[in-house]
C-alpha cells in the first residue's frame, strides 16, 4: 500500500471512530422473537436423517459387492460381459467355502477391466449416497 | 483476531443451544446484532420504518435457516448477507432511484492538504462531518465503507455479504474513500468561508 493511501485509511479509520450506528425501536428485540415463536415453519434442529451418510456407505457397498458378486459367480463360466446382456441375478450361496470365496474375490481385482467396473461401481454409491440423503432431506422437510 | 475468535465461539454455543429447541437462546444473538442489521438496512433504504421491517425480516428468516448455516463464515457476516438481500429487494420493489454522487475526488497533493486540515477539526466537527459525508454517500458505498471502517470488516467478508467480488468491492471503497475526501474539502472550504 502506498504511502498516501495508508495516511488515507488511517483518516477514515480515525473519522468512523466517531461513527454512532443506528438504534432500532426499543420493541425491536421483542418483536423478532414474537415473530419466531408464531412462524417458524419448522424447528430448525430438526433435520436429523433417519440413515446417516455412513450408513448410505455402508448399504451402497454392500448392495455394489451383491451386484457384482451375482454378476460374477455362476458355474457356467460364462463372462460378464454375457452375463450384462442376459443377466439374470443367481444368488445361489449353497456351497460356497470361505477360502474359495476369498480367492474368487481377489479375481475380481485380477484384470484392469475388472478395475474399471469396480471404480464405476464406486461411482455409482456415492451417488446412490448422495442421492438418497437428498431424498431423505425432502420428505423430511416436507413432514414438517 | 482473538475478540473475532471469542465472537465465532460465543455465536456458535448459542446456534446449538437455538438448534437444540431453546429458541429463548437465539435473543442473545437479536441483541448482538440487532443494531448492525438495523443500521446497515436504514444505509441502504434510508427509511427508518422500512429498515426496522428489513432487519426484522432477516433475522427471522436467519432463523429459519439456521440448519442450513454451516459455521464457515462468522454468523454476523451470514446475517448480514440477508439483510442485504433482503435490502435490495425491497428496493427493487420500490423501484427506488439510486441518485448518484458525482465523483469529487481529490487529487493526491490535495489530500494531504485536506487531511492536514481535518486534523485541525474538533471531535464534534468531525462527527458533524462524517455524519453529512455518509447521507450524501450512494446507499450501497456508505453501506460498503461502514462495513469496512466501522465494523472492521475484510474484503472477502465483504465479497461474502454483498456478493461483490473481492476486486470489485475493493474498488468501490477505494472510490467511496476518495469521495469523502472530496467532500471533506468541500466542507473544510465551507467552514472557512463561514468563519471569514
Amino acid at each position: 500500500m502506498k504511502k498516501q493511501e495508508k495516511i488515507e485509511e488511517r483518516m477514515m479509520k480515525d473519522l468512523f471512530s466517531h461513527h454512532n450506528i443506528s438504534e432500532p425501536s426499543t420493541s425491536f428485540e421483542e418483536r423478532v422473537m414474537y415473530r419466531v415463536s408464531v412462524e417458524r415453519k419448522y424447528d430448525p434442529e430438526i433435520y436429523r436423517p433417519v440413515i446417516g451418510r455412513n450408513g448410505w456407505i455402508i448399504i451402497s457397498v454392500i448392495a455394489s459387492v451383491l451386484v457384482f458378486l451375482s454378476i460374477y459367480y455362476g458355474n457356467d463360466g460364462v463372462g460378464y460381459l454375457d452375463r450384462l446382456f442376459s443377466f439374470k441375478p443367481k444368488l445361489d450361496y449353497t456351497g460356497i467355502e470361505i477360502a474359495g470365496i476369498m480367492q474368487r474375490i481377489g479375481k475380481l481385482f485380477s484384470s484392469t477391466s475388472s478395475i474399471v467396473i469396480w471404480i464405476l461401481a464406486g461411482m455409482l454409491g456415492m451417488t446412490f449416497v448422495l442421492i438418497g440423503e437428498q431424498m431423505f432431506q425432502q420428505l423430511t422437510l416436507r413432514k414438517k | 483476531m482473538i475478540e473475532i475468535k471469542m465472537e465465532i465461539k460465543d455465536d456458535k454455543q448459542y446456534i446449538a443451544r437455538v438448534l437444540k429447541g431453546d429458541s429463548g437462546a437465539y435473543a442473545f444473538l437479536v441483541k448482538k446484532y440487532k443494531s448492525m442489521a438495523y443500521s446497515l438496512a436504514l444505509k441502504l433504504v434510508k427509511n427508518r420504518e422500512d429498515a426496522e421491517e428489513i432487519a426484522q425480516d432477516a433475522f427471522v428468516k436467519a432463523y429459519q435457516s439456521l440448519g442450513q448455516f454451516r459455521g464457515s463464515s462468522r454468523f454476523s457476516t451470514w446475517l448480514y448477507r440477508i439483510v442485504y438481500n433482503t435490502s435490495i429487494s425491497r428496493l427493487r420493489k420500490t423501484t427506488a432511484e439510486v441518485v448518484s454522487l458525482e465523483d469529487s475526488a481529490v487529487e493526491a497533493k490535495e489530500s494531504s492538504e485536506v487531511m492536514d486540515a481535518y486534523y485541525c477539526l474538533k471531535e464534534q466537527e468531525r462527527k458533524k462531518f462524517l455524519d453529512l459525508a455518509l447521507e450524501k454517500l450512494d446507499p450501497d458505498e456508505n453501506f460498503l465503507v461502514t462495513l469496512y471502517y466501522y465494523d472492521d470488516r475484510d474484503l472477502d467478508e465483504i465479497a461474502q455479504i454483498t456478493g461483490m467480488t473481492r476486486n470489485n468491492a475493493k474498488v468501490k471503497i477505494f472510490r467511496s474513500r476518495q469521495k469523502m475526501l472530496g467532500l471533506l474539502k468541500e466542507y473544510l472550504n465551507d467552514e472557512l468561508t463561514m468563519i471569514l
